[in-house]
């Protein structure tokens, strides 16, 4: 279908019944891609939902329940790197707002900041809520916060930036990485918006402006001369064509994940505008697209660590066990908090290699043998609901009948084997 | 009459009154003061209980049990698996039975009773039950009991075969012979120990575990509610267990007193005494007559008794740790200990502590000049003034090391504290230029210098952290090296310290003590003050909601509020070793649920 469509008929609506049916399987797709897995009660409640108010309905702020509340208040006391991936992923795990916690994922990839330099574990947590809470709000007020965010600001070296000796880290990884893209800028453009951040600094763990730091001469950036500051650079970057594109862009990769070709760009830039910058009526759209419910978008994103472990967990019914997560997604290349560089993780096919693909295949093998059940697996429920609803949990669109019979005959009745043999598919890789 | 017949009639006459004497003697049965003078002295150990029927049922009809059943805790009790199974089997009994749990065990068991067990290259292990009945009736209504259960188990009448002992009727039942000799009823799984039983009480033998050396050990006093006695050396498996070589120096330090005590064991006793106040568990070893051998010397040192830790208990602990060794004489014999990895592990780090103290090696110049008590003090922290206390509260901890002469000897260990927080310091600049440095600042506590380390944080933090239970110091008093994790309970033990005026030449010495005391309402409290931080742990681990997690540790916490302190006490008197463990309780007329 998409092939024979214009990139704004792709971004059009989904039409149930015309574009193809509005059904389980459907409600499955969406709730894979922008929550963390598929389990039922949230797939029913997509489907209740439809596929246009769904997403937006997904994102929408709730109130942190007393649970939410504690962890993050104990895992915060302990301070250590180790307690708030604990905290965050048990948001993922069992958080009333998953799609929140994804959308967080992404901009936490994008605003790449890795505690192996900020060693402030509690600024990194300062940095996730902040996602959390601006992540699908307007795109220039999440960039404003994020600028000034001190974990941020320690991991590109900004006490560093001072007038006479700016250090241009943060601005080339502002326009490169997070707002312009590679060719949108010149090494000029750099080198005069670094001295627009001098004296964007941090002390005592706070933003400080430092204004003995700043250089507060004549810049020229995108050809305009002025006495820029660092809030005039931002502003100008966001209010590039390029921004909107470079952003919509990366937010299709991440959600719906067919290939991008430049009139579907930008499409992307001019859905991005056309939403005032706004990020959830953006994502939404995207997730509610005729291009993302094409078939060529059904399971075409190579799960991330994240989407795996946890996904699979919550289409089990798991409730707990947060606390081993971050250790077994940092075997499957994925240390949450510690990306890898600014430019984050490299993610698709880089995702799987013969180490993180044993690390899933453990994953996998621990799931369904261990006696202790950790995470807290309902597995007395599952038996009841027998085989025939598992593969229906992780493949509502239907599995290969030859597969099903295989898993079926060598799991010989063992519900466990069965899901380390799911879990363990190909198939099951792709969201 | 010859008179050479005379005598021989004369002695005939003689001869044969003894042994009329001797008949009618064995036909007598002998008193039984003491079950174990009935118990062949063959036996590896056996297990004795006094009037535990009476004290059963003092307790079940107590107002103190309805009231702890009509708790909380009693409640959830009742509610769960144990005590449905618990009821389950004892109505089983009564069906089985046809009598009452409690009526068969106070009229069998509940005046006193003794079971021993001894091992027989023929016969296997050998077990033999005596039990001093409470009345005829009750052995009647045992019997009709015991009927009662084989009938309905097996469907078929049940049936004795009737044999004798030398004038002793004995009856079988299937492995079990048994034989009423007076008010004793005596059980066995074998006929022969049964028949020894049988001999002593007739007086046909001497040979009595009560009467043998090895159990002459036991005390005579009543102050248990159960007791057992074993020869150790008699179990071959667990006969080469002990005094072995170990490979971790610090259960090393800890146990291997004990394991040679085990090795030169020849009798182990065991007691357990219980009431309303508190359960009471003791454990002696009593050596053979080599007694303990002389290279366990280290950990059996003796010491002038003093009042600091009683002291100390005064000013509200959360508990304590201490140790008596000769330290320097443990580390120097350390291969006698320690297998040859474990020795060279300790040489090394003797090596890598001498750095530390200032280039003095550590084995000869340093471990020599301390004394023979270490301690591990812990005290749950005050609460913040203004409100705002650190999570999750960390109960302050020190260490305490006696020093022979601190003036002299205590310099080094300040060396070493500094040098350890420029190391830290160091390490901590070098992975990140802008980490606060922590700097070491002098304090006086009357005349003692102490140095406390100021981790530079921010004060008046709204959400304190875990950093913020943390104030490390050090202080060298008179004799004590004081290393603590906060700066208050460094201080309080220096106050008390100073207090103690040092031991006179002619004090008395003896085996030091061996302690670990917990208070449980100081443990209830620091409970209660992580209560929030605990749950939500909770939450995490266990996928359940905040208020589930808060009544489960609730259940806790009441159940330590019964609890008024547990104290595990280890020393040598003599040639015999003492453990002994106590729980104080507190059920008093009135039960208080703790509150948050």
């Amino acid at each position: 279908m998409s092939a024979n469509l214009t990139a704004r008929e792709r971004l059009e609506p989904f039409r149930p019944g015309k574009d193809g049916p509005w059904d389980y399987a459907a409600a499955a797709h969406l709730a894979r891609r922008q929550a963390f897995g598929a389990p039922r009660e949230l797939v029913e409640k997509i489907l209740e939902l439809g596929p246009r108010a769904a997403p937006g309905a997904l994102l929408e702020e709730l109130d942190e329940t007393p649970e939410m509340e504690a962890v993050a208040d104990s895992q915060r006391r302990i301070g250590s790197t180790e307690a708030v991936q604990t905290w965050w992923t048990h948001r993922m795990l069992r958080g009333n707002c998953p799609a929140r916690d994804k959308l967080a994922l992404f901009w936490h990839d994008h605003f790449a900041t890795s505690d192996t330099k900020v060693k402030d574990a509690r600024l990194m947590m300062d940095q996730v809520q902040l996602f959390i809470r601006q992540g699908a709000g307007h795109f220039h007020a999440l960039l404003q916060s994020i600028a000034r965010d001190p974990a941020i600001l320690i991991w590109l070296d900004g006490n560093s930036n001072r007038k006479g000796k700016p250090n241009e880290n943060f601005a080339r990884e502002l326009m490169e990485l997070f707002s312009l893209g590679v060719g949108n800028y010149t090494e000029e453009d750099i080198k005069e918006a670094a001295r627009a951040f001098t004296g964007w600094h941090v002390k005592d763990r706070k933003f400080w402006f430092n204004k003995r730091a700043h250089d507060t001469g004549s810049k020229t950036i995108f050809g305009t001369t002025g006495n820029f500051d660092g809030t005039d650079v931002l502003l100008a970057c966001l209010e590039k064509q390029a921004c909107g594109e470079f952003i919509a862009e990366k937010l299709f990769n991440y959600y719906v994940g067919t290939p991008v070709d430049g009139e579907l760009r930008k499409a992307l830039g001019e859905l991005y505008h056309a939403n005032l910058h706004s990020l959830s009526p953006l994502v939404g759209q995207m997730l509610s697209s005729r291009e993302f419910y094409s078939a060529p978008a059904r399971r075409a994103i190579l799960s991330s660590p994240a989407d795996f472990a946890i996904g699979t967990l919550r289409n089990l019914g798991a409730t707990a066990g947060a606390a081993h997560l971050p250790e077994e997604m940092s075997r499957m290349g994925m240390d949450l908090l510690r990306p890898p560089s600014v430019k984050g993780w490299q993610k698709g096919k880089s995702w799987l290699n013969s180490n993180t693909l044993l690390s899933r295949y453990r994953f996998a093998s621990m799931l369904g043998g261990a006696d202790e059940n950790s995470f807290r697996v309902p597995w007395g429920k599952l038996r009841k609901e027998g085989p025939n609803r598992l593969f229906k949990l992780f493949f509502p669109g239907g599995l290969d009948e030859k597969i099903r019979k295989v898993i079926l005959e060598e799991a010989g009745g063992d519900l466990k084997l069965m899901v380390t043999a799911i879990v363990e598919l190909p198939e099951h890789q792709y969201i | 009459m010859h008179p050479h017949s005379t005598r021989r009639s004369m002695a005939l006459a003689f001869i044969s009154f003894f042994i009329i004497q001797g008949i009618l003697k064995s036909e007598e049965l002998q008193e039984c003061a003491r079950l174990a003078d009935w118990t062949p002295a063959s036996v590896i150990g056996y297990a004795e209980a006094k009037m535990t029927g009476p004290r059963l049922r003092s307790f079940l009809s107590s107002a103190r049990l309805k009231r702890l059943l009509d708790s909380s805790l009693g409640k959830a009790y009742r509610q769960g698996e144990d005590y449905s199974k618990l009821i389950d089997n004892l109505d089983n009994i009564e069906q089985a039975t046809g009598q009452k749990p409690l009526e068969l065990f106070d009229g069998l068991l509940g005046k006193e009773f003794l079971l021993a067990s001894r091992l027989s290259f023929t016969a296997g292990q050998e077990a033999l039950l005596l039990t001093r009945i409470k009345n005829p009736a009750a052995i009647a209504r045992g019997r009709k009991a015991f009927a009662a259960a084989m009938e309905a188990a097996t469907g078929s009448p049940f049936e004795t075969r009737k044999l004798d002992h030398e004038g002793q009727a004995i009856e079988q039942a299937g492995n079990i012979w048994f034989a009423e000799m007076g008010e004793i009823l005596a059980l066995a799984n074998s006929k022969k120990i049964l028949e020894e039983a049988i001999d002593l009480a007739y007086g046909r033998t001497e040979k009595s575990a009560g009467a043998s050396p090895p159990f002459s050990h036991l005390s005579d006093k009543k102050d248990y509610l159960i007791r057992a006695s074993l020869r150790p050396t008699f179990i071959p498996v667990l006969a080469g267990q002990f005094g072995r070589k170990l490979d971790n120096p610090a259960l090393s330090f800890l146990l291997s007193g004990i394991s040679g005590a085990l090795r030169d064991c020849k009798l182990m006793s065991a007691s357990l005494d219980t009431s309303w106040s508190g359960i009471s568990l003791g454990l002696t070893l009593h050596s053979d007559d080599s007694g303990i051998a002389e290279k366990y010397d280290p950990f059996f040192p003796r010491t002038t008794p003093g009042e600091f830790h009683s002291n100390l208990q005064k000013r509200g602990l959360l508990g304590s740790i201490r140790l008596s060794r000769n330290i320097h004489g443990w580390w120097e014999n350390s291969a006698a200990f320690l297998d040859a990895q474990a020795a060279g592990s300790l040489a090394q780090a003797s090596a890598a502590l001498s750095m530390f103290f200032g280039g003095l090696n550590f084995q000869d110049e340093v471990l020599s000049q301390l004394g023979k008590t270490i301690s591990l003090i812990f005290k749950n922290p005050p609460k913040a003034r203004n409100g705002s206390s650190p999570s999750p509260l960390i109960p302050g901890g020190a260490l305490i090391v006696e020093l022979n002469d601190a003036k002299k000897f205590g310099r080094p260990f300040i060396v070493a504290f500094n040098s350890l927080v420029s190391i830290i310091n160091i390490t901590r600049m070098q992975q990140d230029s802008n980490a606060p440095s922590m700097l070491v600042r002098p304090e006086k506590v009357g005349e003692v210098d102490c140095y406390k380390v100021d981790l530079g944080l921010p004060g008046n933090a709204k959400a304190p952290g875990i950093e913020y239970n943390f104030s490390p110091s050090l202080a060298v008093t008179r004799n004590k090296v004081i290393l603590g994790s906060t700066f208050d309970i460094v201080k309080l033990l220096v106050e008390e310290s100073e207090k103690i005026r040092p031991a006179g030449k002619t004090s008395v010495q003896a085996y030091a003590r061996d302690r670990l005391y917990i208070d449980g309402r100081a443990l209830n409290s620091i409970l209660g003050n992580n209560l929030n931080f605990l749950a939500a742990q909770q939450v995490i681990d266990k996928g359940i909601g905040l208020d589930e997690a808060k009544n489960e540790l609730s259940v806790i916490r009441t159940a330590l509020s019964y609890i008024r302190d547990l104290e595990f006490e280890s020393f040598r008197e003599e040639e015999a070793i003492h453990m002994k463990l106590g729980i104080g309780l507190i059920t008093g007329n009135t039960i208080v649920e703790p509150s948050n």
